[in-house]
């Protein structure tokens, strides 16, 4: 019948559509029918309890049931609604008796959504900050231990880079190219509105529901004084009205490190060649007597295989696991959640493991008139075992490779020896005895809570009263056995250490709002907010070291002859105040203000108060009539904002000068003795970040696509550090607030569902470019970095980006005589030594022949990110990656050392030796106090730090179920950090001695290395 | 409406009652605002300026010995990299990274400034302070006398240096411009001249270890000996005042350097020291005895010190030519050096035999190093953690500074008793004569290995003819040498000024030659 109305004109078939209406409608009235059905999530296919089910033009409704069922008496022919928040609203008519099966679309991507912000949630369209926001579901299956891995890529302005492997590591932050000096460029992390100091390595993944980033100073102001990093606001989950649900999800993953970037290393035959053409040189250039030593005579004796691969032995397949139940059931009074989650990584280095265990219960409860009364409580048990050392430097890691390769790590008889001493190299320990011996155990116990009670006063007037807190107990416990001690040049056996600590901290917060919301006129929407906060924060620790242990069968102090102990405190307090004015008119126009007055107790006596005000405004243009026809576009918004942050990340009692012991002994007795340890500055304050920025928010044909882009433009002013003076004061630094960095940036999202029918296809990139620069360092803008000829890779200086590589322009050898004579040259200069630009052009190479020789800062960052989906089939594949950035690699410092004392590179081999042989024109000579110049920091360790990374590829199927106990059952398979394309030649191009710190970042210096990792899963509801 | 207003003033009013949260101070520590209020606090930040002398003594090792014709250290061919900025002081091949470098952050010159800051705030502070006049004497005395000594160190080592007089309470007091050498000294000997009368004349033994009225004329005699202008009559006149305190020498020359004789008779001033967990100890002799496999062979004790860098052995090794130069029979000799003795394999000894140096002969089948024994003073406990205090002043320098200011003066014959007096003691016959040479001489071996020598060469302009004498016997003995090592000129009788400070103060220029 409708097929035939549809073949009139239109207005014919509105009149004909009348007249029927009119004479069925009695008919209709009188075949009422009980239609039943159940509705379910389009894409999980989960059922949706809580789904108001309508009646067209009835009035009647019903709501869908906790297993997503409902039945409701209609008329065939009519039309039913079926409406539930996040789920695009659907209409169907009602044909026969049957039961209806209805799959609601989510719609979370679309702008209607309700995004958390600063002290609550807001309209997604009325957003008139710079945030972005991820939903975690959306990236659930990652078998990652750190939600922020997981996150990488995934928002545009939000650098987020994996330095280290270590099990348990953080990932590092950095928000629209932040950096400060001394205060860091870490986000404030702020879990259900609570900036509490466990990182977010506490948290599982599995337990969180969203992640916000708040990247400008108006949407990050209302946390004054500590957001000028960014702030990165995480939502845990909570239960719905109407949800009983039991979900397991678990995944089993195997790590293994891949080969790639390993140092391209001599092997045996090649190191016993090279030692033994070094003492011939030696013997030809240096006088030298002693003849090659009797391990090197022969390099024919050490065919591959026959000693260690230092590297290798270090290393191992390690397992990860992940075991997560969700427990969720609310009701219109009371929704509780409980979460339970298990996960347990062991490190690909061996004796390496970290496990967190934690468990969190949300419960809200609105049975009261006007009173909601609320708990989330986690609690979290970490344990793991790192020996020290593992890390960032010429640690274990370095040190191992740095052997003699022909040396054996354990004899054929099994036993392994505790140290080597090869002739003309340091003495060492057993690098696999260090890592395998060493006791370094931490077992923390970690507390977040909040309870909080919200009055409604009057319609539209809440109050709100908070109470969060945050601890953290940690016990460790080191024990090195003699036979593990030592280091480089320091061989075991030597006495055992051992040590046993604790550090425990207390931050608490509490917070009182008042909000009120209005609609006046019924288009003045009008919401505000104000509310005052104080918090607390302090910290203990102490240590007992214990020396002069009788032998190594006790791993405790108790065993140990000396014990000396020592103890810390410290302490914080930030007292608060703020207010907030959102206007907008016929949601077109909107307006934002938002104020903080921060008053801290690590500030200068004159200046502890600080005022951090923010305004932003929004235009939905596609509000306008102008646009409203125009239809290919769905929405446009158009956004700007003004506002100030600070960053308060100085140490407690940075203004102050206190007093350090400094004993000295007079008539053979200790004498106490004090010395200031600095410079007083009773007039230090805020660092402050003041910007402005402007965006854009589109979305086109039917929300297929979406675009945002936001430029920016910040200054962050009176930068906290401590500036160089000249050690003529008697002190090093003096902590100050004189510096200014200037950032600027564009950043581009684009969301498209490139296919929407069985087969789907969406495609979300997210590009990031930010740029800065340098405009006041200190009284007399002295450079930060660079100081010191190697591993102070980055300078900072006036009128140049921030932390740019700064040493000297190696240009190769002085291959003759002739160039020798007729070239700059070094102190220690010889023919066959390496050679350098004469920066300063004075005729000699000195340390004033350093210069800019590389940018740590990318062009660009972006993340990638495919999903596909077909029928109970899916697969996602993330890719993130950088353009444009330079690295250090630390570790050539070691591996082109030409003294004899380290295994090297390779091409070392192709070193000049005579002028007769003169080699490849890249490696010097060995000749004795020559070398030190070519492994100082130099162009030859820098390299084009560009790379794709595929992070996440996961291939998943929902199997189909028919029992009643199991709602839905999805495996997986998923393969985290799969590839990396790059020419960068080192093993990690997120690699960073300092995380992302600008001051210091990209250098690679033999990080814990990142494991590949295959992985299994699956996720139940029951 | 009006009532919503109240209630949102309220909340934000809230703030004002808890504004003394905020006045956090360190619990562990005390700070600025809180000290200097008594003469207790003031007598601790004097003990505090007291702890720069050790790397005063640290420091000189490497550039005040080992940079003389007394000493140079054994090469090991696997530490080409921290070692390298340390060899360059005796190599003459030293610039301004390796002036940063030793002992980095604590420089020399850094050190001596820090000293220095400790006393200004001392002597800034006590100006409005109203603790008793004589503890106000007491404690300035001693003050002035430490920022003298510091200021000593730095214009003996760097030539002329910027004078910080005054606390530095804001940055802009930290850039100050070089004064001249010869405003230094003044300053040293303004500084002395008013502590001399606050100090007390040491006449109890042994000694506390504080600074003396003999300390602080001992430095002015050296101030006024070393300054462009010379002062001799000055100088012999506060040498001639020392020999009229309580000081005398000890019978036998081994027992000054024994810790149980700290602070003797002979001492006018020493760097104190204390073995055990307080972080006070020393441990020199850890430096200079050879890397060795079994230092229990030499000390009785195990350890490692065959590692690297300054935390090894091989430092400041005796010349050959030291230990030819000692006279047949002197006793200083056996006392002050000695010889390991046993398989060298690797640069790292592996010692059978402890050994006098005198008329040795090595062994057959081995090899030997010779080391400093005048800090050897076993037994120890633990590696690296001596008893040993190193002699900064002693009586026997007093006499033989004071025959050097005689024989400056053209006054050889009354020298010639205080030669003799050191002379005696050490086993020695009488001369009847003495010059400048004999002086320097008598000197060398007197205060052998107690960092005076690389200023007593420079002082008597012996330098170039004595260290241009030892590189070309160095670079004989060892072909591993650089050509251009040992290229001494005057601009070489100073230090390079660090780089890093030359990077951060645009006001100081770079010493000529670096």
């Amino acid at each position: 019948m409708k097929r035939e109305i549809l073949l009139f004109e239109p207005v014919k078939s509105t009149v004909v559509m009348m007249l029927m209406i009119l004479l069925y409608l009695p008919l209709q009235s009188k075949a009422q029918n009980v239609i039943t059905g159940i509705v379910r999530d389009s894409e999980s296919s989960e059922t949706i309890p809580g789904v108001t089910v309508s009646v067209k033009g009835s009035g009647r409704s019903t709501q869908t049931d906790t297993e997503g069922k409902f039945s409701i008496s209609a008329t065939v022919g009519s039309v039913i609604i079926f409406n539930y928040i996040g789920y695009d609203p659907q209409e169907t008519t009602v044909n026969n008796n049957s039961p209806l099966n209805i799959r609601l679309s989510n719609n979370s991507q679309a702008l209607k959504e309700v995004v958390v912000v600063s002290y609550g949630t807001q309209n997604k369209r009325e957003v008139t900050g710079a945030i972005a926001q991820l939903n975690v579901s959306e990236v659930k299956d990652m078998p990652v231990a750190n939600i922020g891995q997981r996150l990488q890529g995934k928002m545009a302005g939000v650098q987020i880079n994996q330095n280290s492997g270590r099990p348990g590591a953080e990932m590092t932050f950095r928000i629209r190219g932040a950096a400060s000096i001394n205060a860091g460029n870490n986000p404030l992390i702020v879990i259900d509105g609570f900036p509490s100091q466990s990182g977010l390595q506490t948290l599982s993944p599995d337990e969180i529901e969203s992640i916000t980033v708040l990247k400008d100073a108006a949407a990050a102001s209302l946390y004054g004084s500590r957001a000028s990093n960014g702030v990165v606001l995480v939502t845990t989950k909570q239960a719905r009205v109407g949800q009983k649900s039991l979900e397991f999800s678990s995944y089993i993953g195997l790590q293994n490190v891949p080969d790639r970037g390993k140092p391209d290393l001599m092997n045996e035959q090649e190191f016993a060649q090279y030692k033994k053409e070094w003492y011939e040189d030696a013997a030809i250039y240096e006088n030298y007597k002693g003849g090659v030593p009797k391990v090197y005579q022969n390099p024919e004796q050490y065919p591959i295989g026959s000693g260690t691969n230092w590297f290798d032995i270090l290393l191992r397949n390690a397992a990860s696991q992940n075991y997560n139940l969700t427990y969720s059931a609310g009701s219109p009074d009371l929704k509780s959640l409980v979460n339970l989650n298990y996960n347990r990584q062991d490190g690909v280095m061996l004796n390496t493991y970290d496990e967190r265990f934690t468990a969190r219960t949300n419960v809200s409860y609105t049975g009261l008139k006007a009173v909601t009364l609320g708990v989330n409580l986690e609690l979290s048990y970490g344990n793991n075992q790192l020996p020290s050392g593992l890390d960032n430097g010429r640690n274990i890691i370095a040190n191992a490779f740095l052997m003699d390769p022909t040396l054996k790590y354990k004899l054929d008889d099994g036993t392994h020896p505790i140290s080597f001493s090869q002739p003309g190299m340091f003495p060492n320990p057993n690098y696999y005895l260090v890592l395998t011996q060493r006791t370094n155990r931490a077992k923390a116990a970690r507390v977040i809570g909040q309870g909080f009670a919200e009055v409604k006063l009057l319609e539209g007037l809440k109050f709100k009263s908070v109470i969060n807190a945050n601890t953290d107990n940690t016990v460790f416990r080191s024990f090195t056995p003699s036979t593990a001690q030592g280091g480089l040049a320091s061989a075991p056996p030597q006495p055992a250490t051992g040590s046993y600590g604790t550090s425990n901290f207390l931050t608490w917060l509490s917070e009182n709002t008042l909000s009120y919301k209005k609609t006046f006129g019924d288009k003045h929407h009008i919401d505000v907010l104000a509310g005052y906060s104080y918090q607390e924060y302090s910290f203990e620790n102490s240590t007992i070291n214990g020396t002069e242990f009788p032998d190594d069968n006790i791993p405790w102090i108790s065993a140990a002859t000396t014990r000396l102990g020592n103890v810390g405190t410290s302490q914080w307090a930030l007292i608060s105040n703020f207010a907030r004015v959102n206007y907008n008119y016929d949601s077109k126009y909107i307006l934002s203000l938002n104020y903080r007055r921060d008053g801290s107790s690590k500030f200068g006596s004159n200046n502890k108060y600080g005022n951090f005000p923010s305004v932003s405004a929004g235009w939905v243009v596609s509000e306008e009539s102008f646009l409203k026809n125009i239809k290919p576009v769905n929405f446009m918004k158009i956004r700007a904002s003004l506002g100030k942050v600070g960053n308060n990340n100085i140490g407690d009692y940075s203004s102050l000068a206190s007093l350090n012991n400094n004993n000295y002994t007079f008539s053979n007795k200790v004498i106490p003795g004090k010395s200031l340890n600095g410079i007083a500055n009773s007039d230090l304050t805020w660092e402050t970040t003041t910007g402005y920025g402007v965006g854009l928010d589109l979305e086109m044909l039917d929300s297929r696509l979406s675009f945002t882009y936001d430029y920016y433009w910040k200054k962050t002013d009176g930068l906290l550090y401590g500036i160089d003076i000249p050690t003529q004061s008697g002190f090093s630094s003096i902590t100050s607030n004189i510096g200014r960095f200037d950032f600027w940036g564009h950043e581009f999202t684009f969301g498209s569902k490139n296919l929407t029918g069985n087969l789907k296809w969406n495609t979300d990139v997210t590009i990031s470019i930010d740029r800065n620069l340098v405009k006041k360092l200190g009284t007399n803008d002295a450079p930060i970095g660079g100081y010191t000829e190697f591993w102070d890779d980055n300078r900072t200086a006036v009128g140049h980006p921030i932390g740019l590589f700064y040493g000297y322009i190696n240009t190769g050898v002085y291959m003759t005589q002739q160039e020798f004579d007729t070239q700059p040259k070094g102190s220690t200069s010889m023919v066959g030594t390496a050679r350098f630009k004469d920066v300063n052009g004075d005729g000699k190479i000195d340390i004033n022949d350093r210069t800019f020789i590389g940018n740590p800062n990318p062009d660009f960052v972006y993340g990638i990110t495919n999903s596909f989906s077909y029928k109970n089939f899916d697969l996602s594949i993330v890719a993130a990656g950088s353009v444009g950035n330079d690295i250090a690699d630390d570790s050539f410092q070691s591996t082109e050392n030409l003294d004899g004392v380290f295994n090297v590179r390779k091409g070392i081999a192709g070193r000049w030796r005579s002028l007769e042989n003169p080699g490849d024109g890249i490696y010097p000579r060995t000749r004795s106090g020559t070398t030190e110049p070519f492994r100082n920091f130099t162009s030859r360790q820098v390299f084009k730090g560009t790379y794709l990374a595929i992070k996440n590829i996961t291939f998943g199927y929902r199997v189909p179920v028919k029992t009643n106990y199991i709602k839905s059952l999805r495996t997986y398979l998923s393969a985290q950090n799969a590839f990396i394309f790059t020419k960068y030649p080192g093993m990690n191009p997120e690699a960073g001695l300092s995380g992302l710190n600008g001051l210091n970042q990209g250098r690679d210096f033999t990080g814990y290395p990142i494991a590949r990792v295959f992985s299994f899963g699956i996720n139940a509801s029951f | 409406m009006k009532n919503l207003f109240y209630i949102f003033i309220g909340i934000v009013g809230l703030s004002s009652c808890k504004k003394e949260d905020l006045n956090l101070v360190p619990q562990t520590s005390l700070s600025s605002a809180s000290f200097f209020k008594n003469a207790d606090q003031f007598n601790q930040a004097l003990t505090g300026c007291y702890t720069n002398l050790r790397s005063v003594v640290s420091t000189g090792i490497y550039m005040d010995e080992m940079r003389s014709d007394n000493t140079f250290f054994t090469y090991y061919s696997a530490d080409r990299g921290t070692a390298t900025s340390t060899e360059a002081f005796a190599l003459f091949t030293d610039n301004s990274v390796s002036s940063q470098n030793l002992n980095s952050p604590g420089n020399r010159w850094a050190n001596a400034y820090s000293g220095i800051a400790k006393a200004n705030t001392i002597l800034t502070r006590l100006e409005t302070s109203d603790i008793s006049q004589k503890d106000k004497e007491q404690i300035s005395g001693e003050a002035l006398f430490l920022r003298a000594f510091y200021y000593y160190d730095l214009v003996q080592h760097y030539g002329g240096v910027p004078l910080q007089l005054k606390e530095v309470d804001n940055v802009d007091g930290a850039f100050l411009p070089k004064n001249t050498a010869e405003e230094v000294y003044n300053q040293i000997i303004a500084d002395l001249n008013t502590a001399i009368p606050l100090l007390p004349v040491a006449t109890t033994f042994p000694q506390s270890g504080r600074a003396t009225q003999g300390a602080a004329k001992m430095l002015i005699a050296y101030t006024y000996m070393s300054k462009p202008t010379k002062e001799y009559q000055k100088a012999e006149a506060a040498l001639i005042d020392i020999t009229k305190m309580n000081y005398s020498l000890l019978n036998n020359y081994a027992d000054v350097f024994d810790p149980v004789n700290k602070n003797s008779r002979e001492s006018i001033f020493e760097v104190q020291y204390k073995m055990g967990n307080d972080g006070i100890q020393s441990d020199f002799i850890w430096k200079f005895i050879p890397k060795t496999t079994n230092s229990e062979a030499i000390l009785g004790i195990k350890g490692t010190n065959a590692r690297g860098g300054l935390g090894s052995g091989g430092w400041n090794v005796p010349t050959q030519e030291l230990v030819d130069s000692y006279e047949p029979g002197d006793l200083r000799l056996p006392a002050s050096i000695a010889v390991a003795e046993g398989i060298i394999d690797n640069e790292v000894i592996t010692t059978t035999a402890v050994k006098s140096p005198v008329n040795y002969k090595p062994a057959a089948g081995t090899g030997y190093y010779y080391f400093i024994k005048k800090y050897l003073h076993p037994p120890f406990q633990v590696e690296f953690n001596t008893n040993d205090n190193w002699p900064v002043f002693r009586y026997s320098g007093a006499l033989l500074l004071l025959a050097e200011c005689l024989v400056a003066e053209g006054k050889n014959a009354e020298a010639l008793q205080y030669v003799n007096m050191v002379r005696t003691r050490a086993g020695l016959a009488n001369l009847s004569a003495v010059n400048k040479q004999v002086v320097s001489d008598e000197m060398r071996h007197e205060l052998a290995f107690e960092n005076h020598r690389w200023t007593d060469l420079v002082r008597n302009g012996l330098a170039i003819e004595a260290i241009t004498a030892k590189g070309v016997r160095s670079k004989a003995l060892y072909g591993w040498i650089l050509p251009n090592a040992f290229t001494i000129t005057p601009e070489k009788f100073i230090y390079a000024i660090p780089i890093r400070e030359i990077q951060i103060n645009n006001k100081l220029v770079q010493n000529p030659g670096y």
